[in-house]
């Protein structure tokens, strides 16, 4: 009953703001948010209660004879997923109240469609509905991008950005299918079993298929060049979301469908897969180290840390995957945060190349606090959420291969380096004229960039609640797989 | 038999209310004539009625046949229902072009329900000859002529090159029945003179459906005709041909010879290429969902491939989905072509969504359900037919459809972004409201069908 009242939350919602008109607007769409929020937070309660399953399930025939249903469940994992969405989606609305955008009815009501494809991704276990929900999550954001864009070259973007998403995931169906193939049926436990009863080789081929589909939208070097431009492209709003949420899909995808079903294929050929994360930590680091602007490094950033993830979940043990759990949820608060303080500079200062700032901190002493809480969770500090996600990531990478790790690991110091140097070039020093005017935070500024900072401190000195959720989940998934 | 006879009769009235000066009345009375067939068909469910046994049938209304003829109905209807504005209700040509329409959905029904290849014949016949007349209905442009004058040349060659086949298969078995000649192939073995004839037949019915490599009439037929026409074209005509195709491919000819399920298997590869490569450079939009037309046939092709082992039913779900996606598309096309100087090039869609939002989601829509996004149906259909295919291990030709689907959705994209793109001082482009409302609930049913995809496994 949960799950789908997590589901149709955000759709009803969705319906009501496209049908009721501007008024109001993002008051309706927060107000779904928090509803959505509470019901999760209602999910975690019953999860730890232990004794109400029934209330997490949901298993409905869609196309019977084909063995399509509307199959949703939520697990431990797909808990701490479906709560980065129902964290994430109510900050990002309340973070955008300081902007008009045209039509709001329709910019809120596409971003919660997205939620409600993105929730249906986390919590199915059907393979064909997980297919459906990754795939239309590209439709709303396309459209967010496209319409509200402020860039000359948008319509570019948004193409390769949907062609190259959409390239990768059609990969994923043929694996799908070949699956299907043998269990004739998209029930994911029945997946589980066809996969592993494919010789070596045929699970590489299935296998591959996958990681194309999952490396795009990561994304793992080399298919990851959509990326910064569309981050750069997007309305501050749709990055969040593309960044927090929406490319989590990729690497749940990994850890719901790839290493359960595939353990030969991802024994076999995943060296490749993790050599690949490997270069695209380094890769994406040094790129971010040479920006000049704000928005592209975090967007590189970005690139270098999902390297860590995906890396870490396909070393397929139990701490890689508890370690990318945390790290999704991390990131995701993360990715908003650096995103949120693109958002409070641009809006004053109308630009955000770094090498025209300096000084904020003399002008603004709390936005340059709050922000450097949230650089340091970002180059994974100890007690703050991105060490723990991090730290298991490496630990279960090391376990698979030593040499590959000690260079992902780079990451932890290559990131210490961009980001300090963002936070120097642009809070410290003395402030030149143009910085003199500064704005102070509003309320709602500095609610949003609290919290968040709440959240990343939080998580990071007591991460127990959400790894003993997901802990459980974790060990069924690696059941009858021998490592 | 009743299904026959409601079509033709009401082809008949509607020429006749021309002639009484009831003009008025065209439209309803052919719209009830088609909810009249569906209801028919409905009612004939399971009865496998075989009109005029003794006389040797030749038709046969079994549940496949009913059903594709309740799709073409159901399309038919609806293409009127958007065709009604164009042809005003003042004129004759109303009278015209909808009686011709009508009977050639005539041929339509035939090829649903054939039994005997003398009445493939007779349908595709039928079908055809009056959409020459209608290709080139708009007497006064010369695109429209040589649309007409084209496809006339071209599609008669490949009816001679089908009756060419079919008189050599009668040769070679002494009867044009499908189950004659499935028996003495079942018994025998393919005769040379079979091979040529089925050969033959093949190449007919390629020209008909437009897959590669006789596929190059279609863009300049579909172009030049006046953009209803074109609609009718790619929704009715080409499933009415698709239903007589996989009638032909997945009963009587069994088991095909291996060489022509590879030539099946070849043709849809450079059907997918050659027309998914092409559309991606066309600016003219009419000219693009052409090629995209073509490409549609390349994926249906797959189903012929597999016709002996696979339900028709999902071809018939790729035929409704992909006709209420067209039928959005080409009469979207029409009226913002008709409002500035019949241009229809990609940039004449620009700021769409402002001048006319109803029609900008509905295109959306129909495209992204081309280009099989889910959750739309046009979705589910392209996941049938790559199914089928991963299921028979033609991995290669799955290979080719991803990449394809793929190339096609940059061009849907290219039109979708210009209606999302804002321009100056654009007017509204005013439709009425009865067309507002089609253009709705093709729409929804475009979205609806997704969802009640399971309806489908109760045929």
């Amino acid at each position: 009953m949960l799950t789908i009242l997590l589901l149709a939350i955000p759709i009803l919602a969705a319906g009501l703001l496209f049908l009721s008109g501007a008024k109001n607007a993002r008051n309706l769409a927060l107000g779904a948010g928090i509803l959505e929020l509470i019901v999760t937070l209602a999910a975690f309660y019953v999860n730890k209660q232990g004794n109400a399953e029934s209330l997490l399930n949901f298993n409905q025939e869609w196309i019977g004879p084909l063995g399509i249903s509307y199959a949703f469940n939520l697990d431990g994992i797909s808990l701490v997923m479906a709560l980065l969405v129902a964290l994430l989606l109510p900050i990002i609305i309340y973070a955008s109240a300081h902007r008009t955008y045209k039509s709001p009815h329709y910019f809120y009501g596409l971003m919660l469609l997205m939620a409600a494809s993105m929730m249906g991704a986390f919590t199915t276990t059907d393979g064909l509905l997980f297919y459906v929900f990754y795939e239309f999550a590209l439709i709303p954001i396309y459209f967010m991008i496209l319409y509200w864009s402020d860039n000359p070259n948008k319509a570019k973007i948004t193409l390769k950005f949907f062609i190259y998403t959409l390239f990768g995931s059609l990969f994923m169906l043929v694996s799908l299918l070949y699956l299907y193939n043998i269990s004739g049926s998209f029930n994911m436990n029945a997946l589980y079993e066809a996969g592993r009863s494919l010789s070596a080789a045929e699970q590489g081929w299935v296998f591959a298929g996958f990681f194309i589909a999952f490396a795009v939208k990561i994304p793992v070097f080399p298919f990851h060049s959509w990326q910064p431009s569309t981050y750069d492209a997007a309305p501050t709003a749709a990055t969040m979301l593309l960044a927090g949420i929406m490319l989590k899909m990729a690497s749940y995808g990994l850890i719901r469908l790839v290493i359960p079903a595939l353990p030969a294929g991802v024994a076999e050929y995943g060296t490749w897969a993790l050599a690949l994360s490997a270069v695209s930590v380094i890769y994406a680091s040094c790129m971010a180290i040479v920006q000049q602007r704000y928005k592209l490094l975090i967007a590189w950033s970005s690139i270098a840390h999902l390297g860590v993830l995906s890396a870490g979940i396909l070393a397929g043990n139990a701490q890689g995957i508890q370690g990318g759990v945390m790290e999704m949820l991390s990131h995701g608060i993360l990715s908003v945060a650096l995103f949120f303080v693109y958002d409070i500079i641009e809006s004053r200062v109308h630009h955000d190349d770094m090498h025209k700032m300096g000084g904020i901190r003399e002008v603004n002493p709390l936005f340059a606090f709050l922000f450097f809480s949230v650089v340091m969770g970002s180059v994974a500090l100890p007690l703050t959420s991105g060490f723990v996600g991090e730290f298991l990531l490496l630990l279960g990478f090391y376990q698979v291969s030593p040499w590959l790790t000690a260079v992902a690991g780079l990451t932890v110091v290559l990131g210490a380096v961009y980001m300090l140097r963002a936070f120097q070039v642009m809070m410290l020093g003395s402030a030149p004229a143009s910085m003199l005017n500064f704005a102070p935070l509003n309320r709602h500024e500095k609610t949003v960039l609290t919290i968040l900072v709440i959240l990343i401190i939080a998580l990071g000195v007591y991460p127990d609640p959400i790894l003993s959720t997901s802990n459980p989940s974790v060990e069924s998934l690696l059941q009858g797989l021998n490592r | 038999m009743k299904e026959i006879l409601i079509i033709s009769l009401v082809g008949i009235v509607v020429l006749a209310l021309d002639v009484l000066k009831m003009r008025k009345l065209v439209l309803p009375i052919s719209a009830a004539g088609l909810l009249g067939l569906i209801a028919c068909c409905v009612l004939d469910w399971n009865h496998n009625e075989t009109p005029f046994a003794q006389y040797g049938g030749m038709l046969t209304f079994d549940n496949m046949a009913l059903a594709f003829t309740a799709v073409f109905a159901f399309i038919g209807l609806f293409w009127l229902l958007l065709a009604g504005d164009t042809y005003t209700a003042n004129t004759s040509k109303r009278t015209d072009i909808f009686a011709l329409v009508l009977f050639s959905m005539c041929g339509a029904v035939v090829l649903s329900a054939y039994t005997n290849l003398v009445m493939l014949f007779l349908g595709v016949e039928i079908l055809s000859i009056p959409v020459y007349v209608l290709a080139a209905s708009n007497r006064k442009n010369v695109l429209s002529n040589e649309s007409g004058f084209k496809y006339f040349f071209l599609g008669s060659l490949a009816s001679a090159v089908l009756l060419f086949g079919i008189s050599l298969t009668y040769g070679a078995v002494g009867s044009f029945e499908l189950d004659a000649i499935q028996q003495h192939i079942a018994a025998g073995y393919y005769s040379p003179m079979i091979l040529i004839g089925t050969a033959l037949m093949l190449v007919g019915f390629s020209f008909k459906i437009s897959v590669a490599p006789f596929h190059m009439w279609a863009p300049d037929v579909y172009q030049g005709a006046p953009t209803p026409v074109t609609a009718y074209m790619a929704t009715i005509v080409k499933g009415a041909a698709f239903a007589g195709m996989f009638k032909l491919f997945g009963t009587a000819l069994l088991p095909l010879p291996a060489a022509f399920t590879t030539a099946l298997a070849v043709m849809c590869g450079i059907t997918l290429i050659a027309s998914n490569l092409t559309a991606v450079v066309q600016s003219n939009t009419k000219r693009m969902l052409a090629f995209s037309s073509i490409s549609h046939a390349g994926f249906m092709l797959g189903f012929i491939l597999v016709a002996s082992t696979t339900s028709p039913k999902y071809l018939i779900y790729y035929t409704l989905t992909y006709s209420l996606a067209s039928l959005i598309a080409f009469f979207v096309i029409q009226h913002v072509a008709a409002i500035q100087n019949d241009d229809d090039s990609t940039d004449a869609f620009k700021g769409l969504v402002k001048r006319s939002p109803v029609m900008a989601i509905s295109m959306t829509i129909a495209l992204l359900s081309m280009a099989g996004i889910p959750p739309l149906s046009g979705f589910l259909a392209k996941y049938y037919v790559i199914s089928n295919m991963v299921n028979h291990g033609y991995m290669a030709l799955v290979i080719i459809m991803i990449l394809t689907s793929a190339i096609g959705a940059f061009y849907y994209l290219r039109v979708i972004s210009a209606i999302f793109t804002p321009i100056e001082n654009a007017g509204r482009i005013m439709i009425s409201d009865g067309m507002r409302r089609t253009f709705v609930v093709l729409s929804l049913l475009i979205v609806a069908l997704f969802f009640a995809a399971s309806l489908l496994e109760l045929l």
